[in-house]
């Protein structure tokens, strides 16, 4: 009996938590799991669009025939219909119905009313997006930990059923566009850690007329619900495109739209480069609003200096002339910033420096300095002009002038006392460095520089010397550009074996097509940890150029690297989906000036002139390796 | 309420140690007892398991130092070792799990020792930053103490008992 007892016991210790856990999921994915929404195929979206866009050219509105069409519509829809006009919402409609297509005459019958006041010649330029909202699941938004995950970003929508059950929705791609998600930061120590839905601002909107207190003193019952979401092409031909996340699907991946995405890059960042010499740093192109380039702040002299990299590297690799002036306002900027911020004078061995330093700033940085010599040599590399010659040679004695010994460098440097600063170390500094120096080698030829860019390097790959060490990488992607910058003066397998390393270690990081949810997979080639958080689309940019680097290392010692080419792949497909194209601009203001943008994520509205740079610089890079002869740089 | 195992086995060991049988009759005790016993196997089990476990992580998360991959998968064989030791019932038995044991224990201090470092080092030169991840070294010392160290401690305990030690019918260590 006691040995009976003994054992039920013991198959309940290992058996009872696993049953528990097991009926715990299935609990909470019966209850929380909102199927994806059956998508309507390309004649029955087009047939939704006809019978609106019948509307918008002031015909007469007709039901929509399609098998697809006739499909029941749980909670009667809606289907909610937003006509866009150069990116600004012109009407706003929700059709209820018990099929699709009831539902789609219902919105189309008061899309007539919505539409009166604007003239025939508007509405018809005008884009219509239609969402046919379909699976509905609670909303965990009271539980303080499981609200930051109570959306799954991009994909569901927030709904508000208040009494007499009227409805209220902001849509997946309204509260992207509104930047409502990822809208708190759980963990103060890491800024950019961002989870979470706005609810204050979320609730502003979902009550729209609303007022404050009337909203307040309503009873709400807060839900969550996907929808099948498209819009009509630019030019209205063709069948309507489908969206996840707001975005439609990629254009195929070859060299000429690697190409083109890179010079549509290159035109954003110009058409944001003010008179100055200073970009608009950041911009929301839900608003159009940016920040004031005639301001210190927010700016970032390492970003501006990697910015004008960028569009120097893009000249050197099209030859398009509407990138020459803008290159030399940005240079112009440099001088500036030496003239006022004081950052100049010799070294103690004698020799001409100057740094690029904002004169409101106690400090001048490595990381402006090297990448502003990166563009200069870039610059020079693209035209063969000596114009900057002097100014790249004394900012390299700074740069000189702050390696130590052992190869690594001092990141800061106090102007008005003259005093580097031997305590602070900053996130990429060393690696720009190191390229800074490669590059002017590859240019001037002198062996200081090669010899200083050999120390940086072997001090970079050897940080890594202690036990954890061999278990991560850090931020070294400018540490792979480097290493392969300093070919052939510096033919190391160490430089390889380091940056095939890094190159494996974040491919296990990337997200492939079928890693996770079928709805997750417009995310593949991106790099992140888990899909419950969307990741930031800039690593896709800086770690792609790192890994271009490291392809090239491989073929410079004669392998062919598969895996790191598949890896660079992925990442271009995504982000060549990610860039603003006239196919999926519709709902971002002309006025901003959208074109050729990369956002934050796929979930936010920001651009900040880095997101662009990284991306499009590796766009470029990658369409030359896939087709040499499309650029002037590798067709030689 | 039944005896467990464990306190049976116990009363057994003080029981041959303060009325040792006599010399004809100790092997078929000894047997006996031997017979009843099922701590080495439990023990066998953990260690391959276990060792199966080291080789996933080691295989999952690997180090690119040479030197501190040989160590890691040092635990590997010593774990195997410790295990194997454990089915072979005799002298030769019992020393090569008690080198096993010794082993690891060796290794997992070894490995703190170099975590530590590791944490010295990140938080000493990257400050703030540095001292997240000094954090997150320390919480993986935390798990080798548990993943490593417990294993052959609680092992090396058992076998130098006197149950232990007449597993491999040997006699007890200390009288």
């Amino acid at each position: 009996m006691a040995v009976n007892r003994r054992r039920i016991a013991m198959a309940a210790t290992f058996v009872l938590p696993s049953a528990l856990l097991l009926f715990a999921s299935s609990w909470v994915k019966a209850r929380y799991r909102i199927e994806p929404p059956e998508r309507l195929g390309p004649e029955a979206r087009s047939a939704v669009t006809a019978s609106l866009r019948a509307v918008v050219e002031g015909r007469q509105a007709a039901r929509p025939r399609h098998p697809e069409l006739e499909r029941t519509l749980e909670h009667r829809g809606p289907v909610v219909v937003n006509v866009w006009r150069l990116g600004k919402r012109v009407a706003r409609v929700a059709g209820r119905g018990q099929r699709i297509a009831d539902a789609v005459l219902d919105a189309a019958g008061q899309l007539t009313d919505a539409l009166t006041s604007q003239p025939l010649d508007v509405r018809v330029t005008c884009r219509i997006q239609v969402d046919v909202v379909g699976g509905r699941g609670p909303i965990a938004l009271d539980a303080p930990a499981l609200s930051l995950f109570a959306l799954s970003s991009g994909l569901e929508g927030l709904g508000v059923e208040t009494a007499g059950g009227e409805e209220h929705l902001l849509l997946p791609d309204e509260l992207i566009r509104e930047k409502l998600l990822h809208a708190k930061n759980p963990v103060g120590v890491i800024p950019d850690f961002n989870l979470g839905l706005n609810r204050e601002r979320a609730d502003k909107l979902l009550a729209g007329r609303i007022d404050k207190q009337s909203w307040k003193a309503l009873d709400k019952r807060y839900f969550r619900f996907k929808s099948d979401s498209f819009v009509e092409t630019p030019d209205r031909k063709g069948a309507p495109l489908q969206l996840t996340r707001g975005t439609p699907p990629a254009p195929a991946l070859d060299a000429a739209a690697l190409r083109d995405g890179a010079v549509a890059g290159g035109r954003y960042l110009v058409a944001h480069l003010a008179d100055n010499g200073r970009y608009v740093y950041e911009s929301n192109l839900a608003t159009g609003r940016g920040s004031d380039p005639k301001r210190p702040r927010p700016y970032s002299l390492p970003r501006h200096a990697g910015t004008t990299y960028f569009l120097a590297e893009l000249y050197r690799h099209t030859g398009e002339s509407f990138l020459r002036e803008p290159i030399e306002r940005a240079f112009r900027h440099f001088a500036d910033l030496v003239e006022e911020g004081g950052c100049s004078g010799t070294t103690p061995a004698g020799a001409r420096f100057a740094c690029v330093h904002q004169k409101e700033d106690k400090y001048a940085g490595l990381g402006s300095t090297a990448l502003a010599v990166v563009a200069l040599v870039e610059y020079r590399r693209a035209t063969g002009e000596a114009t900057y010659d002097d100014m790249a040679r004394a900012m390299t004695e700074w740069i000189l002038f702050m390696q130590r010994g052992d190869g690594s460098f001092a990141h800061r440097y106090d102007v008005k006392a003259g005093v580097k600063d031997e305590e602070s170390q900053l996130l990429y500094y060393s690696g720009e460095a190191a390229l800074a120096l490669a590059r002017m080698h590859a240019v001037y030829g002198t062996p200081r520089y090669r010899d200083a860019a050999e120390r940086a390097l072997d001090w970079l790959i050897h940080w890594y010397d202690f036990f954890a060490g061999g278990f991560f990488y850090g931020e070294d992607h400018w540490t792979c550009i480097a290493a392969a910058a300093a070919w052939p003066a510096l033919k190391h397998d160490r430089y390889r074996e380091f940056c095939d390393g890094y190159g494996e270690f974040l491919r296990r990081q990337q997200f492939a097509e079928g890693d996770y949810a079928e709805e997750t997979d417009d995310l593949a080639g991106v790099y992140g940890v888990t899909p419950f958080v969307v990741p930031n689309n800039t690593p896709v940019g800086s770690r792609t150029e790192a890994m271009l680097s490291s392809y090239l290392l491989d073929r410079h010692h004669g392998r062919e690297n598969q895996p790191l080419r598949q890896q660079i792949l992925r990442s271009m497909r995504f982000a060549l989906r990610q860039q603003v194209r006239p196919d999926n601009d519709f709902a971002w203001p002309a006025a901003a000036q959208p074109l050729g943008a990369i956002t934050a994520a796929s979930t936010s509205p920001v651009v900040r002139i880095d997101y662009v740079q990284h991306i499009c610089s590796a766009m470029m890079r990658t369409a030359a390796i896939l087709d040499p002869s499309i650029s002037r740089a590798t067709s030689k | 309420m039944a005896t467990s195992k464990r306190k049976r086995a116990r009363s057994g060991e003080r029981a041959a140690a303060t009325a040792p049988a006599p010399p004809d009759e100790a092997p078929a005790a000894g047997r006996g007892r031997r017979g009843r016993e099922r701590r080495p196997y439990i023990y066998a089990g953990f260690d391959f398991a276990f060792a199966a476990l080291y080789a996933f992580l080691l295989w999952q998360v690997p180090t690119r130092h040479g030197l501190h991959g040989a160590l890691l998968w040092s635990t590997v064989g010593a774990v195997v070792l410790a295990g194997a030791g454990m089915v072979v019932r005799n002298r030769w038995g019992w020393r090569v799990a008690v080198a096993g044991c010794g082993a690891l224990l060796l290794v997992t201090v070894a490995l703190l020792v170099l975590v530590l470092l590791s944490a010295s080092f990140l938080s000493g030169v990257y400050g703030s930053m540095g001292q997240g991840a000094a954090t997150m070294t320390i919480l993986a010392g935390a798990l080798i103490v548990e993943l490593v160290g417990l294993l052959p401690a609680f092992q090396l305990k058992f076998l130098m008992t006197r149950a232990g030690r007449r597993w491999f019918g040997q006699e007890p260590l200390w009288r």
